[in-house]
């Protein structure tokens, strides 16, 4: 068992074969590692490549931000959101295609995660609730890449899931030896994410093991339970995970706060079926 | 139709209501189809909302269909104290909503049946200040 989940972690994370980044992506990096590097250097650098200008900014202006007006350039989009959730979001424009491609939903399920996590960062008080959102955006990254690289075993992950009716997590396990949280942790690594990201992808089905971040953890597992309760997208199973009590708890959430939640992202989640359809 | 802010607006949008400059000049008529540049140009020129066609109080269906799929989402939980808690807590919060929703609607109602009646005693008592000088023209 170990010698075939060491040999689908070796396929799965064949760099060659992995999802490329956009080039622009390495220019960035580079600049944002110069402390003199200014905002308008690096909005110029984005700006080459057309469009993931557009789709930057796309998502910049989405509702999950909720910036009161609209930003139209790269340079306030910088200053608003920080260079590490702009770097992040360039990312999250090759888990767009990831997720088109592997899985019909999952990029519905991931955006409506991503609203909720902003959505739980904001109620609670917190500053940066960008944060969360691109944590909640690349949640099930793993899902996507591990569909794409082993189209045999997802098929098989979700033959169990229709057949035995496995939650994915459990299929997955069942199949590979480990599920999405071990390949984002693999993925989060080898695309140098910022901790606070990789922890609320890693631990989003065990917010406890979060050494530094639980409450981004538990954030997006709140809002994944959320997205598939309101049935926003496909997560791969039709189903709710489990929510460890816990995570309220380190939410500072109780009855009262989760149904102000409730009533805030409902609308706003049956506005993301409306626009993509399901 | 639905009033939204400037900022939810996106192209591909049907507005519903045209929208003017504050000088009364009309930028877009009601019927347009939103583009970029047309939300581009709205928010240089100061404006705030816009009303687009499309229900969005109109959720009664999605928040029915939630409430029936409770029992099937929370199947792998039921051996879970704190999972049925939860669900039980969302049962209620579903159902009050529907009943919440059901009561707004009754009341729209009411008022909508009420509102021919004020107007045509609007229109009447504007017609009979109309038509009393005529009369006392005639006589």
């Amino acid at each position: 068992m170990t010698d075939l989940s060491t040999d689908f972690k070796g396929r799965i994370l064949a760099v060659e074969s992995l999802p490329a980044l956009p080039s622009t992506l390495y220019e960035v990096t580079r600049l944002m590692e110069q402390p003199d590097a200014s905002t308008e250097q690096i909005a110029k650098v984005i700006s080459y490549d057309q469009a993931l200008t557009s789709r930057v900014l796309r998502m910049v202006n989405s509702p999950i931000y909720g910036f009161p007006g609209r930003i139209s350039s790269l340079q306030h989009a910088i200053m608003l959101l920080g260079f590490n959730v702009i770097r992040s979001l360039i990312i999250s424009t090759v888990a767009f295609d990831a997720m088109n491609k592997s899985m019909r939903g999952l990029w519905e399920h991931s955006m409506g995660c991503s609203l909720c996590s902003a959505e739980i960062a904001r109620l609670i008080g917190k500053e940066n609730p960008e944060e969360f959102a691109v944590a909640g955006l690349l949640h099930d990254l793993g899902k996507a890449v591990f569909m794409l690289q082993l189209p045999d075993a997802g098929r098989e992950v979700s033959w169990l899931v229709e057949t035995k009716d496995l939650p994915f997590f459990d299929a997955e396990s069942a199949i590979l030896g480990f599920s999405h949280d071990r390949i984002n942790k693999w993925l989060g690594e080898h695309w140098n994410l910022p901790l606070i990201i990789r922890e609320g992808m890693i631990y989003h089905h065990d917010p406890m093991s979060a050494q530094f971040y639980p409450d981004v953890a538990a954030a997006v597992q709140l809002a994944d339970f959320l997205v598939r309760l309101f049935g926003c997208g496909y997560g791969g199973d039709e189903s709710v995970g489990a929510v460890d009590p816990r995570s309220l708890k380190v939410l500072g959430m109780n009855q009262k706060s989760l149904e102000k939640l409730l009533d805030s992202v409902g609308t706003q989640l049956f506005s993301v079926i409306a626009q993509y359809g399901n | 139709m639905r009033r939204i802010p400037m900022t939810q607006a996106e192209p591909g949008m049907t507005l519903a209501e045209a929208v003017n400059y504050s000088t009364g000049m009309i930028l877009a008529g009601a019927g347009v189809v939103l583009t970029e540049t047309m939300i581009d140009r709205m928010l240089k020129a100061g404006i705030g909302s816009v009303v687009i066609e499309g229900e969005s109080g109109d959720s009664d269906g999605e928040l029915q269909a939630v409430l029936e799929s409770l029992p099937n989402l929370f199947r792998h939980h039921r051996s879970n104290a704190f999972m049925m808690t939860l669900h039980n807590m969302l049962r209620s919060y579903f159902r009050m909503k529907l009943a919440e929703s059901a009561a707004a609607a009754a009341a729209r109602k009411a008022a909508q049946e009420a509102a021919p009646d004020a107007e045509g005693q609007e229109n009447g008592t504007n017609g009979a200040a109309a038509s009393s000088p005529d009369s006392g023209e005639g006589a």
